[in-house]
Protein backbone atom coordinates (compact mmCIF):
# COMPACT_ATOMS: atom_id res chain seq x y z
CA UNK A 1 0.00 0.00 0.00
CA UNK A 2 1.91 3.57 -1.23
CA UNK A 3 1.76 6.03 1.12
CA UNK A 4 0.44 9.43 0.24
CA UNK A 5 3.35 11.30 -0.66
CA UNK A 6 2.11 13.95 -3.62
CA UNK A 7 -0.54 16.04 -3.04
CA UNK A 8 -1.80 18.15 -6.14
CA UNK A 9 -3.77 20.93 -4.07
CA UNK A 10 -5.68 22.58 -7.50
CA UNK A 11 -8.25 19.33 -7.49
CA UNK A 12 -10.23 21.03 -4.79
CA UNK A 13 -10.62 24.76 -6.42
CA UNK A 14 -9.34 26.73 -4.06
CA UNK A 15 -10.74 30.31 -4.20
CA UNK A 16 -7.32 31.82 -2.53
CA UNK A 17 -3.89 30.24 -3.04
CA UNK A 18 -1.27 32.16 -0.63
CA UNK A 19 2.33 30.40 -1.41
CA UNK A 20 4.92 32.57 -0.48
CA UNK A 21 8.54 32.27 1.89
CA UNK A 22 8.28 33.85 5.14
CA UNK A 23 10.52 35.78 7.37
CA UNK A 24 10.40 35.46 11.37
CA UNK A 25 10.77 39.26 12.07
CA UNK A 26 11.84 40.61 15.48
CA UNK A 27 11.23 44.17 16.71
CA UNK A 28 14.82 45.33 17.71
CA UNK A 29 13.54 48.31 19.70
CA UNK A 30 13.32 52.27 19.20
CA UNK A 31 15.77 54.12 19.86
CA UNK A 32 15.56 58.29 21.40
CA UNK A 33 15.65 59.65 17.86
CA UNK A 34 12.24 56.62 16.83
CA UNK A 35 14.15 54.95 15.06
CA UNK A 36 13.75 51.09 15.20
CA UNK A 37 15.56 48.44 13.30
CA UNK A 38 14.36 44.79 12.79
CA UNK A 39 15.95 41.81 13.52
CA UNK A 40 15.77 38.88 11.27
CA UNK A 41 16.92 35.72 13.17
CA UNK A 42 15.70 32.69 10.88
CA UNK A 43 18.55 32.17 8.52
CA UNK A 44 16.45 33.43 4.99
CA UNK A 45 12.95 32.36 5.58
CA UNK A 46 10.67 28.99 5.07
CA UNK A 47 7.73 28.00 2.74
CA UNK A 48 4.51 28.89 3.79
CA UNK A 49 0.96 28.07 1.79
CA UNK A 50 -2.64 29.05 2.98
CA UNK A 51 -5.18 27.67 0.65
CA UNK A 52 -8.45 28.63 1.19
CA UNK A 53 -12.20 28.49 0.33
CA UNK A 54 -12.38 25.65 -1.59
CA UNK A 55 -15.67 25.10 -3.02
CA UNK A 56 -16.54 20.82 -3.83
CA UNK A 57 -18.86 18.47 -3.10
CA UNK A 58 -21.80 18.81 -5.05
CA UNK A 59 -24.63 15.99 -5.88
CA UNK A 60 -21.88 15.15 -8.91
CA UNK A 61 -20.41 11.51 -8.74
CA UNK A 62 -16.77 13.82 -9.16
CA UNK A 63 -17.97 16.11 -6.05
CA UNK A 64 -18.00 12.88 -3.98
CA UNK A 65 -14.92 11.63 -5.08
CA UNK A 66 -13.62 15.13 -3.94
CA UNK A 67 -15.01 15.06 -1.03
CA UNK A 68 -13.61 11.47 -0.10
CA UNK A 69 -10.09 12.25 -1.28
CA UNK A 70 -9.94 15.65 0.80
CA UNK A 71 -10.59 13.26 3.56
CA UNK A 72 -8.21 10.61 2.42
CA UNK A 73 -5.68 13.67 2.83
CA UNK A 74 -6.66 15.33 6.18
CA UNK A 75 -6.14 11.59 7.51
CA UNK A 76 -2.61 10.91 5.54
CA UNK A 77 -1.35 14.36 6.76
CA UNK A 78 -2.21 13.92 10.49
CA UNK A 79 0.44 13.42 12.83
CA UNK A 80 3.14 15.52 11.59
CA UNK A 81 3.23 13.44 8.00
CA UNK A 82 5.82 15.10 5.22
CA UNK A 83 4.64 15.65 2.15
CA UNK A 84 5.08 16.43 -1.38
CA UNK A 85 3.24 19.82 -2.32
CA UNK A 86 2.94 20.72 -6.00
CA UNK A 87 2.17 24.34 -6.11
CA UNK A 88 0.26 24.58 -9.04
CA UNK A 89 1.08 27.23 -10.44
CA UNK A 90 2.51 26.98 -14.21
CA UNK A 91 1.37 30.05 -15.27
CA UNK A 92 4.29 32.11 -13.53
CA UNK A 93 6.76 29.49 -14.83
CA UNK A 94 9.27 29.82 -17.24
CA UNK A 95 6.67 27.68 -19.61
CA UNK A 96 4.18 28.17 -21.91
CA UNK A 97 0.51 25.84 -21.63
CA UNK A 98 -2.47 26.43 -19.76
CA UNK A 99 -2.47 23.85 -16.32
CA UNK A 100 -4.65 21.06 -16.32
CA UNK A 101 -5.32 19.21 -13.13
CA UNK A 102 -5.94 15.15 -12.65
CA UNK A 103 -9.05 13.86 -13.01
CA UNK A 104 -10.36 12.47 -9.67
CA UNK A 105 -10.84 9.28 -10.42
CA UNK A 106 -9.23 7.85 -9.07
CA UNK A 107 -7.83 10.02 -6.59
CA UNK A 108 -4.27 10.73 -8.24
CA UNK A 109 -2.76 10.99 -4.46
CA UNK A 110 -0.03 8.48 -4.58
CA UNK A 111 0.51 8.23 -8.31
CA UNK A 112 2.85 10.95 -9.85
CA UNK A 113 3.01 9.73 -13.58
CA UNK A 114 0.23 12.11 -14.00
CA UNK A 115 2.15 15.50 -13.51
CA UNK A 116 5.50 14.86 -15.31
CA UNK A 117 5.23 17.17 -18.04
CA UNK A 118 8.21 18.82 -20.48
CA UNK A 119 8.74 22.19 -20.51
CA UNK A 120 12.38 23.73 -18.90
CA UNK A 121 15.33 22.26 -18.50
CA UNK A 122 17.85 23.67 -15.85
CA UNK A 123 20.70 22.32 -14.18
CA UNK A 124 23.47 23.60 -11.59
CA UNK A 125 26.51 25.14 -13.84
CA UNK A 126 28.24 26.05 -10.02
CA UNK A 127 27.06 26.64 -6.86
CA UNK A 128 28.63 30.46 -6.16
CA UNK A 129 28.00 30.79 -2.67
CA UNK A 130 26.80 28.39 0.38
CA UNK A 131 28.70 26.25 3.28
CA UNK A 132 30.21 22.97 2.41
CA UNK A 133 28.15 20.89 -0.40
CA UNK A 134 26.44 23.70 -1.37
CA UNK A 135 23.97 24.15 2.26
CA UNK A 136 22.71 27.61 2.86
CA UNK A 137 23.64 28.97 -0.69
CA UNK A 138 21.66 31.66 -2.01
CA UNK A 139 23.25 32.27 -5.59
CA UNK A 140 23.57 29.66 -8.37
CA UNK A 141 24.39 29.38 -11.77
CA UNK A 142 22.15 27.75 -14.20
CA UNK A 143 21.96 26.01 -17.73
CA UNK A 144 18.72 26.71 -19.13
CA UNK A 145 16.33 25.88 -21.70
CA UNK A 146 13.23 27.47 -21.69
CA UNK A 147 10.31 28.35 -23.64
CA UNK A 148 10.06 31.86 -21.97
CA UNK A 149 12.78 33.94 -20.41
CA UNK A 150 13.99 33.54 -17.06
CA UNK A 151 12.53 37.26 -15.54
CA UNK A 152 13.26 36.59 -11.15
CA UNK A 153 9.94 35.49 -9.47
CA UNK A 154 10.16 31.92 -10.89
CA UNK A 155 10.03 29.07 -8.70
CA UNK A 156 12.22 25.92 -9.01
CA UNK A 157 12.61 22.58 -7.26
CA UNK A 158 15.86 20.66 -6.67
CA UNK A 159 16.02 17.10 -4.86
CA UNK A 160 18.66 16.54 -1.89
CA UNK A 161 18.94 12.49 -0.81
CA UNK A 162 17.67 13.36 2.46
CA UNK A 163 16.01 16.90 2.60
CA UNK A 164 13.51 15.51 -0.38
CA UNK A 165 12.29 17.90 -2.64
CA UNK A 166 12.67 21.98 -2.26
CA UNK A 167 11.77 24.74 -3.92
CA UNK A 168 13.57 27.98 -3.90
CA UNK A 169 12.28 31.17 -5.82
CA UNK A 170 14.21 33.38 -7.70
CA UNK A 171 14.87 37.29 -6.51
CA UNK A 172 17.15 38.02 -9.36
CA UNK A 173 19.20 36.98 -13.60
CA UNK A 174 22.08 38.14 -14.44
CA UNK A 175 23.20 36.80 -18.25
CA UNK A 176 26.70 34.82 -17.74
CA UNK A 177 28.56 32.60 -20.42
CA UNK A 178 26.65 29.53 -20.87
CA UNK A 179 23.76 30.06 -18.78
CA UNK A 180 22.39 32.58 -15.92
CA UNK A 181 23.32 33.78 -12.37
CA UNK A 182 20.47 33.78 -10.30
CA UNK A 183 19.52 34.65 -6.66
CA UNK A 184 16.92 33.17 -4.69
CA UNK A 185 15.38 32.28 -1.53
CA UNK A 186 15.15 30.44 0.58
CA UNK A 187 18.70 29.38 1.10
CA UNK A 188 19.45 25.95 -0.18
CA UNK A 189 18.67 23.16 2.07
CA UNK A 190 21.07 19.81 3.17
CA UNK A 191 23.23 20.64 -0.39
CA UNK A 192 23.37 21.23 -3.89
CA UNK A 193 25.82 20.15 -6.73
CA UNK A 194 27.22 20.90 -10.06
CA UNK A 195 25.27 18.89 -12.57
CA UNK A 196 21.59 18.56 -10.15
CA UNK A 197 18.48 18.72 -11.86
CA UNK A 198 16.39 21.82 -11.58
CA UNK A 199 12.71 21.53 -11.87
CA UNK A 200 10.74 24.53 -13.65
CA UNK A 201 8.35 23.29 -14.47
CA UNK A 202 6.68 21.72 -11.55
CA UNK A 203 7.43 23.48 -8.14
CA UNK A 204 6.85 21.60 -5.51
CA UNK A 205 8.08 21.25 -1.70
CA UNK A 206 7.73 19.27 0.96
CA UNK A 207 5.95 20.41 3.81
CA UNK A 208 3.40 19.65 6.60
CA UNK A 209 0.34 20.77 7.87
CA UNK A 210 -0.10 23.27 10.27
CA UNK A 211 -3.90 23.73 10.45
CA UNK A 212 -6.47 21.65 12.13
CA UNK A 213 -8.65 19.33 9.71
CA UNK A 214 -11.29 20.89 8.82
CA UNK A 215 -14.20 19.23 6.72
CA UNK A 216 -17.40 21.23 6.37
CA UNK A 217 -20.15 19.95 4.42
CA UNK A 218 -22.66 22.58 4.08
CA UNK A 219 -26.46 20.60 3.79
CA UNK A 220 -24.54 17.37 3.99
CA UNK A 221 -23.55 17.85 0.33
CA UNK A 222 -21.27 21.43 -0.70
CA UNK A 223 -18.09 21.75 1.51
CA UNK A 224 -15.77 24.66 1.79
CA UNK A 225 -12.39 23.69 3.52
CA UNK A 226 -9.03 25.43 3.42
CA UNK A 227 -5.35 24.24 4.48
CA UNK A 228 -2.23 26.06 5.83
CA UNK A 229 0.72 23.97 5.41
CA UNK A 230 4.46 24.76 5.97
CA UNK A 231 7.22 23.91 4.71
CA UNK A 232 9.25 20.52 7.11
CA UNK A 233 12.59 21.81 8.32
CA UNK A 234 12.72 18.97 10.87
CA UNK A 235 16.32 17.32 10.15
CA UNK A 236 16.47 14.30 8.33
CA UNK A 237 17.23 11.27 10.01
CA UNK B 1 19.97 43.27 10.85
CA UNK B 2 20.63 39.72 9.97
CA UNK B 3 21.90 37.90 13.10
CA UNK B 4 20.27 35.29 15.01
CA UNK B 5 21.77 32.96 18.56
CA UNK B 6 23.72 30.34 19.24
CA UNK B 7 22.88 27.56 21.62
CA UNK B 8 26.07 24.68 22.56
CA UNK B 9 25.54 22.18 25.44
CA UNK B 10 28.47 20.55 25.84
CA UNK B 11 26.85 17.11 26.81
CA UNK B 12 27.97 13.82 25.51
CA UNK B 13 27.44 14.43 21.74
CA UNK B 14 26.91 17.74 22.24
CA UNK B 15 23.50 19.58 21.82
CA UNK B 16 24.14 22.27 18.96
CA UNK B 17 21.07 24.78 18.26
CA UNK B 18 20.88 28.03 16.49
CA UNK B 19 17.96 30.06 15.80
CA UNK B 20 17.03 29.98 11.87
CA UNK B 21 15.17 26.77 10.31
CA UNK B 22 17.97 25.61 8.34
CA UNK B 23 21.06 23.86 9.30
CA UNK B 24 24.03 25.83 9.61
CA UNK B 25 28.08 24.95 9.47
CA UNK B 26 29.57 26.91 12.18
CA UNK B 27 33.24 27.06 11.02
CA UNK B 28 35.88 26.05 14.17
CA UNK B 29 37.18 28.60 16.83
CA UNK B 30 37.66 29.06 20.19
CA UNK B 31 34.28 26.70 20.84
CA UNK B 32 34.29 24.25 17.95
CA UNK B 33 37.12 21.91 17.66
CA UNK B 34 36.20 21.13 14.26
CA UNK B 35 33.14 22.42 11.65
CA UNK B 36 30.26 21.81 13.58
CA UNK B 37 26.47 21.55 12.36
CA UNK B 38 24.20 23.86 14.29
CA UNK B 39 20.31 22.46 14.11
CA UNK B 40 17.71 24.66 13.42
CA UNK B 41 15.62 25.69 16.09
CA UNK B 42 13.03 27.85 14.33
CA UNK B 43 11.83 30.91 16.21
CA UNK B 44 11.68 28.46 19.21
CA UNK B 45 14.84 29.06 21.16
CA UNK B 46 14.80 32.63 22.77
CA UNK B 47 17.71 33.68 25.13
CA UNK B 48 17.44 36.01 27.51
CA UNK B 49 19.67 39.08 28.37
CA UNK B 50 23.22 38.02 29.79
CA UNK B 51 24.52 40.08 32.69
CA UNK B 52 28.24 39.60 33.48
CA UNK B 53 29.76 38.57 36.89
CA UNK B 54 29.26 42.31 38.89
CA UNK B 55 29.73 42.69 42.70
CA UNK B 56 29.36 38.90 43.72
CA UNK B 57 26.43 38.57 42.38
CA UNK B 58 26.01 36.10 39.39
CA UNK B 59 23.32 35.74 36.70
CA UNK B 60 21.15 33.20 36.32
CA UNK B 61 18.63 32.71 33.55
CA UNK B 62 16.47 30.21 32.42
CA UNK B 63 16.70 29.28 28.12
CA UNK B 64 13.29 27.75 27.32
CA UNK B 65 12.42 25.65 24.14
CA UNK B 66 8.83 25.86 23.38
CA UNK B 67 7.10 23.59 20.50
CA UNK B 68 8.94 20.33 21.29
CA UNK B 69 8.18 17.05 19.70
CA UNK B 70 6.71 14.52 22.13
CA UNK B 71 10.69 12.17 21.36
CA UNK B 72 12.56 15.02 22.09
CA UNK B 73 10.81 15.41 25.21
CA UNK B 74 11.09 12.40 26.44
CA UNK B 75 14.90 12.42 25.68
CA UNK B 76 15.00 15.68 27.78
CA UNK B 77 13.71 13.82 30.44
CA UNK B 78 15.99 10.33 30.15
CA UNK B 79 19.47 12.36 29.53
CA UNK B 80 18.45 15.53 32.17
CA UNK B 81 21.26 13.52 34.46
CA UNK B 82 23.92 13.78 31.81
CA UNK B 83 23.51 17.61 30.94
CA UNK B 84 23.51 18.93 34.57
CA UNK B 85 27.14 20.47 34.61
CA UNK B 86 28.17 20.84 31.21
CA UNK B 87 29.19 23.99 29.95
CA UNK B 88 27.05 25.57 27.74
CA UNK B 89 27.76 28.34 25.19
CA UNK B 90 25.77 31.31 23.64
CA UNK B 91 26.57 33.36 21.07
CA UNK B 92 25.55 35.36 17.90
CA UNK B 93 25.35 34.41 13.93
CA UNK B 94 25.59 37.64 12.03
CA UNK B 95 24.48 37.56 8.25
CA UNK B 96 25.28 39.03 5.16
CA UNK B 97 22.71 40.25 2.69
CA UNK B 98 22.66 37.12 1.06
CA UNK B 99 22.34 35.37 4.10
CA UNK B 100 25.86 34.04 4.16
CA UNK B 101 27.54 33.29 7.65
CA UNK B 102 30.08 36.55 8.09
CA UNK B 103 30.55 36.15 11.77
CA UNK B 104 30.39 34.04 14.80
CA UNK B 105 30.45 35.69 18.16
CA UNK B 106 30.72 34.14 21.27
CA UNK B 107 28.90 36.22 24.26
CA UNK B 108 29.23 33.98 27.10
CA UNK B 109 30.36 30.46 28.89
CA UNK B 110 27.78 29.13 31.32
CA UNK B 111 27.05 25.83 33.53
CA UNK B 112 23.93 24.10 32.74
CA UNK B 113 22.14 23.21 36.02
CA UNK B 114 19.24 21.07 35.68
CA UNK B 115 16.52 20.35 32.96
CA UNK B 116 12.85 21.00 33.63
CA UNK B 117 10.17 19.83 30.56
CA UNK B 118 6.49 21.16 30.55
CA UNK B 119 3.43 20.15 28.94
CA UNK B 120 0.88 21.57 28.95
CA UNK B 121 -3.22 21.29 27.09
CA UNK B 122 -4.26 24.25 25.52
CA UNK B 123 -6.66 25.20 22.52
CA UNK B 124 -4.47 24.42 20.13
CA UNK B 125 -3.36 20.92 21.02
CA UNK B 126 -0.36 20.62 23.74
CA UNK B 127 1.78 22.87 24.30
CA UNK B 128 5.10 21.17 25.26
CA UNK B 129 8.71 22.94 26.42
CA UNK B 130 11.82 22.25 27.77
CA UNK B 131 13.41 24.74 30.13
CA UNK B 132 17.24 24.81 30.58
CA UNK B 133 18.25 26.52 34.03
CA UNK B 134 21.86 27.78 33.54
CA UNK B 135 24.38 30.30 35.52
CA UNK B 136 27.65 31.76 35.05
CA UNK B 137 30.50 29.45 35.17
CA UNK B 138 31.82 29.74 38.71
CA UNK B 139 28.48 30.24 40.46
CA UNK B 140 27.14 28.41 43.40
CA UNK B 141 24.21 28.29 46.03
CA UNK B 142 26.16 30.19 48.80
CA UNK B 143 25.75 34.45 49.90
CA UNK B 144 27.47 36.42 47.78
CA UNK B 145 30.86 37.65 49.57
CA UNK B 146 31.17 41.48 50.34
CA UNK B 147 32.29 42.70 47.30
CA UNK B 148 31.75 46.48 48.10
CA UNK B 149 33.08 48.13 50.43
CA UNK B 150 31.86 50.76 53.27
CA UNK B 151 33.66 52.71 55.98
CA UNK B 152 32.72 50.47 58.54
CA UNK B 153 34.33 47.54 56.78
CA UNK B 154 37.55 49.91 56.56
CA UNK B 155 37.60 50.93 60.22
CA UNK B 156 37.33 47.19 61.33
CA UNK B 157 40.65 46.63 59.34
CA UNK B 158 42.27 49.81 60.23
CA UNK B 159 40.47 51.82 62.88
CA UNK B 160 41.99 55.20 62.15
CA UNK B 161 42.04 54.81 58.54
CA UNK B 162 39.26 57.59 57.07
CA UNK B 163 39.77 56.93 53.32
CA UNK B 164 36.37 55.36 52.80
CA UNK B 165 34.76 58.18 55.02
CA UNK B 166 32.53 59.82 52.55
CA UNK B 167 31.34 56.56 50.52
CA UNK B 168 28.05 56.52 52.11
CA UNK B 169 27.43 59.94 51.05
CA UNK B 170 28.63 58.93 46.95
CA UNK B 171 25.99 57.82 44.74
CA UNK B 172 24.29 58.48 40.97
CA UNK B 173 23.95 62.09 40.62
CA UNK B 174 25.77 63.21 43.92
CA UNK B 175 28.83 65.98 42.78
CA UNK B 176 31.56 66.08 45.55
CA UNK B 177 33.61 68.66 45.97
CA UNK B 178 37.45 67.99 45.95
CA UNK B 179 40.22 70.17 46.58
CA UNK B 180 41.04 72.61 49.71
CA UNK B 181 38.16 74.81 50.55
CA UNK B 182 37.88 78.74 49.78
CA UNK B 183 39.12 80.96 51.94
Amino acid sequence: MPALRTIHLCQWNFADTDIRVVNTELDGGTSLSGLSENIYPDGGGYWRGDWTGADFGGPGDDDRAAVLSWRAMQAGLSGGVAINVRFCDRHHQPVYGTHQPPSFQPPPLTDESEYVSIGAEASVLSVVNGQAGGLNATIIDIAIASERPLIGGERFTYVHPTWGERCAEIISVEDISGGKRVKFQPPIRGGIAVGDPLDFDNPRCRMIRASQATNALNMGLWATASLTMVEDMRPPE
Amino acid sequence: MRVSPLFRIASDPPARVWGGVNSLIIPADSVEDEDAVYLGGGALVSIPDLEQLINGTADRIDITVSGVAAVTLALATEEAASVKGAAVHVGLAYFDDDWQLIEVEWLAELRADSITTDNQPGENGRTRSITLSIGSDDTDRSMAPIASWTDADQHRISPTDRFFDHIAGISAGTSRRFGPADG
